[in-house]
C-alpha cells in the first residue's frame, strides 16, 4: 500500500467534481421518467412542444375552462387577476406598455408585464384552471393562449399558434423590453460576467449618520 | 391608565401587548376594537389598542399586582401527558395569523409569524410564516422522490432519482438562516398600514436547517458546471412554482436539499419532506414539497419570475430577477399595537438581517432619526441570519419615534423610506427593506408611524 495513497486520495476528495461516491444512493432516471417529470415549457421557442391551437378554438376553450375566474372579457373578477387591458396599439409596436409609468401592482394586467410567450405557455399548462392544473393539453394550451393574445390586441382573430408562429407572437409582445436586469439583487455573477445584474451593488447608498441626521 | 391586569402584562404595570399576542378568535369575536384593529388595515389610524385590552377577555388572570403565588404542594402533571409539547395555556394567542382580505382565495395567502412575542433568533417552527400559491400538501415521503435533470442531455451526464430516504444517509450540514418574503412589509411601501410588527415584518421567521448541499448531488449527476450555470427549482405543489437559481450559490456550497428544521423534519406547511434552502435570498426561492432540479445554461422566466415577484420601477419598467434581501432590521418591543405602562426603563429589542452576509452593526433612535445610538447585539452574529439587538432606554413618558437601522458586513445601511423611494418609486411590493417607525404616544400606546 503506498504510503501517499491516502493523502492523495484525501486531497483528490477535495477538489470539486472528484468527491467521494455514495454507492448505492439515488438511481438513475430513466427515459420514461425524465418526459413524464420534466413538465416545464422552457425559455428556448425553438424546443416548444409540437402542438397548435387556434384563436377560435381558443375562445370555447376559455368561455369554459377560465372565464368564471378571468371574466368573459378577461379583465378580471373581484377575486383574480385581469389577463389582459391596458395595452394599446402603439405599445405592441414599440414592446414598452406606456401604461406601467406609475402605475400601481394592482392596476397592472398579465398582458401589460408578460416579456416572455413561454411564460404564460409553462404556467397554463401546469397551473390552470386553478385546481386543477395539467389538465389541458398541449393543443388547448396553445389555443387558449392564442385567444388571450387576440383578446388583448396582440394577434388577429385568424391567428394560429404553433412553433413557427411562436416567435412573431414573442416580437409583438407589449411589454417584450419592459424588463431590466441592471439592479443589484441578482446573488450570482454580473452581466459582465456572462450572468445578470450588476454584481450586487446596494441601493439606496445611505450613510451611517449618529448625530444631527436628517430623518 | 388602563388595566394593566390583563394578559402578558400582569402584575408588572410594564408593556401591555398588542392584542394579538395574548388574545386568540373568539376572544376577538367579542372586541369590537380588537376585531376592526385585526381585520381592517386601513382604519389602523383609529384604533385604540389598549381600549382593547382593557375590555374584559375570557380567560384572563386578574390576579392583583404584587401577589405572591403560593408554592405548588400538589402533583403535577405525568410524565409524557403531552407526548409532543405545547406551549403554556397562559400563552395562548401566540399565533400566526392570516389577513384577511390580503387574499380572496386561502389557498393563495399568507400567514405572520408572531415576531412581538419571540426571543432570540429562531422561529418556533410551528410559528413560521406561510406563503403558499395553491395550498400546502403533505406528500407521503416513501413515494416522494427528488429528480435531477437537464434543459438537455449534454448538460448532465447521469440524470437521477433521490428518494427522501437516499438524501437523509448523504452527509448533512445544519446551518442556522433567516428566510423572508419579498412582500414582507410590501404594504407600508407608501405609507403605514399595519397595526403591528406581526402584520408589518411578519413574513419573516429564522431556523436551523438540515440537509446535503445541491452541489453534492450536482457533482454525483455528472452536471457540466461549464455550460449549466443556471438551476431551475420544482415543487410538487398545485402552484407549480419554479425558480431560477444562479450557480454560482450552488457552487458556494451554501443551498441545500433541506429535509430538517429546527431539529426535526419540516413540517408539512414549510414543504414536507424536502425544500430548497437558498440562504440570503426570497422565500419564494427556497422552494417547498421539492420534487425537481433541472440544471440549464438560461434564466427560465417562469411565472413567479416574471409576472410575479418583479419590481416595477417609475420609469415603467419591470426588474427581474431580483432576487438577495437586503440588509434589514426591525425593533419586536416596543412595537405596534402595545401600550408602555408608565415611565421607567425599557429594553428596546429587535433583530437585523441582510442577505449580504454578517450584521456589522444595529444603530437605535429614539428621536425619530435625528440622533442614534448604538445596540449592542446579543447573540450569535451569522452568515444570513437573524441577529438580536439590545438597546436600554428610559422613557421619560414624552413622545417619542423608535427606529433601528442596521448596517451589513458589506457596509450597505439600511435605507430609510424616503430614500428608497427616491430610488425606486412605491410602485413595487417587494424588497422594502426600510427603516421602521414605532411612534410613541404620551399615553404610552405604540403606533405604526413613517418618518419622511
Amino acid at each position: 500500500m503506498c504510503r501517499w495513497c491516502s493523502v492523495a486520495a484525501l486531497l483528490l476528495a477535495l477538489v470539486p467534481g472528484v468527491w467521494a461516491d455514495y454507492p448505492g444512493v439515488g438511481r438513475p432516471a430513466t427515459e420514461a421518467e425524465l418526459a413524464l417529470w420534466d413538465s416545464d415549457i422552457g425559455p428556448d421557442l425553438q424546443r416548444l412542444p409540437a402542438a397548435r391551437g387556434s384563436v377560435s378554438e381558443g375562445r370555447a376553450i376559455y368561455a369554459a375552462q377560465c372565464a368564471a375566474c378571468h371574466g368573459d372579457d378577461g379583465r378580471a373578477t373581484d377575486i383574480f387577476y385581469a389577463l389582459v387591458g391596458g395595452v394599446t396599439a402603439a405599445d405592441v409596436a414599440r414592446g414598452r406598455v406606456a401604461g406601467l409609468q406609475g402605475a400601481q401592482p394592482n392596476d397592472v394586467s398579465t398582458l401589460m408585464m408578460l416579456p416572455t410567450l413561454t411564460t404564460l405557455l409553462d404556467y397554463t399548462a401546469r397551473a390552470m384552471p386553478f385546481g386543477a392544473g395539467g389538465s389541458l393539453s398541449n393543443d388547448e394550451v396553445f389555443a387558449v393562449t392564442a385567444y388571450l393574445l387576440h383578446l388583448g390586441g396582440v394577434v388577429d382573430g385568424d391567428f394560429v399558434l404553433d412553433r413557427s408562429s411562436a416567435e412573431l407572437a414573442q416580437q409583438r409582445l407589449p411589454n417584450r423590453n419592459g424588463f431590466s436586469t441592471d439592479h443589484g439583487l441578482w446573488p450570482g455573477a454580473a452581466a459582465a460576467d456572462g450572468g445578470m445584474g450588476n454584481g450586487g451593488i446596494p441601493e439606496p447608498d445611505s450613510a451611517r449618520c449618529m448625530a444631527d441626521c436628517d430623518p | 391608565m388602563t388595566d394593566k391586569g390583563l394578559g402578558m402584562g400582569a402584575g408588572a404595570g410594564h408593556l401591555v401587548p398588542a392584542p394579538e399576542h395574548h388574545l386568540v378568535d373568539s376572544d376577538l369575536q367579542r372586541l369590537t376594537l380588537s376585531r376592526r384593529h385585526l381585520m381592517g388595515l386601513a382604519v389602523s389610524a383609529t384604533l385604540t389598542p389598549a381600549a382593547a385590552v382593557a375590555a374584559p377577555a375570557a380567560g384572563q388572570s386578574t390576579a392583583p399586582d404584587n401577589a405572591t403565588p403560593p408554592p405548588s404542594y400538589g402533583l403535577g402533571q405525568s410524565v409524557a401527558a403531552q407526548p409532543y409539547g405545547q406551549p403554556s395555556r397562559h400563552q395562548r394567542g401566540l399565533e400566526r395569523r392570516a389577513l384577511k382580505g390580503l387574499s380572496p382565495v386561502p389557498q393563495n395567502s399568507a400567514s405572520f409569524t408572531p415576531l412581538q412575542g419571540l426571543f432570540g433568533i429562531i422561529t418556533p417552527s410551528g410559528l413560521h410564516y406561510e406563503r403558499h400559491h395553491s395550498g400546502w400538501i403533505d406528500p407521503d415521503p416513501r413515494q416522494h422522490q427528488l429528480m435531477i435533470s437537464g434543459a438537455q442531455p449534454a448538460l448532465i451526464n447521469k440524470p437521477m432519482l433521490f428518494s427522501v430516504d437516499d438524501l437523509l444517509r448523504l452527509p448533512a450540514v445544519s446551518r442556522m438562516y433567516f428566510l423572508e418574503c419579498s412582500g414582507n412589509t410590501g404594504m407600508e411601501r407608501q405609507r403605514a398600514v399595519a397595526p403591528t410588527v406581526q402584520y408589518s415584518h411578519g413574513l419573516l421567521s429564522c431556523s436551523e436547517f438540515t440537509g446535503v448541499p445541491l452541489r453534492l448531488l450536482l457533482e454525483r449527476c455528472g452536471v457540466d458546471f461549464k455550460r449549466a450555470r443556471y438551476v431551475l427549482a420544482e415543487g410538487a405543489d398545485a402552484a407549480a412554482l419554479t425558480r431560477t437559481i444562479p450557480m454560482e450559490l450552488v457552487e458556494s456550497g451554501e443551498v441545500l436539499v433541506a429535509y430538517g428544521q429546527n431539529g426535526e423534519h419540516l413540517r408539512p406547511e414549510n414543504g414536507f419532506p424536502l425544500r430548497l434552502v437558498v440562504p440570503g435570498v426570497q422565500g419564494v426561492s427556497w422552494v417547498k414539497w421539492l420534487r425537481r432540479i433541472e440544471v440549464g445554461e438560461t434564466p427560465y422566466n417562469t411565472r413567479d419570475e416574471a409576472l410575479k415577484y418583479i419590481d416595477l420601477m417609475p420609469d415603467g419598467m419591470h426588474r427581474q430577477y431580483t432576487s438577495l434581501q437586503e440588509v434589514k432590521s426591525v425593533i419586536l418591543s416596543p412595537s405596534g399595537g402595545q401600550t408602555l405602562g408608565r415611565p421607567g426603563f425599557y429594553a428596546i429589542t429587535g433583530v437585523a438581517w441582510s442577505g449580504r452576509g454578517k450584521i456589522r452593526s444595529v444603530d437605535v433612535s429614539m428621536d425619530g432619526g435625528r440622533s442614534w445610538r448604538s445596540a449592542q447585539l446579543t447573540g450569535a452574529v451569522l452568515d444570513k441570519c437573524l441577529t438580536r439587538f439590545h438597546c436600554d432606554w428610559v422613557w421619560d413618558g414624552n413622545e417619542a419615534i423608535l427606529q433601528s437601522r442596521a448596517v451589513d458586513e458589506s457596509g450597505h445601511v439600511q435605507p430609510t423610506h424616503s430614500a428608497l423611494r427616491a430610488a425606486r418609486g412605491t410602485g413595487s411590493i417587494y424588497h422594502n427593506n426600510a427603516i421602521q417607525s414605532w411612534g410613541v404616544e404620551q399615553s404610552g400606546e405604540v403606533r405604526n408611524v413613517q418618518v419622511v
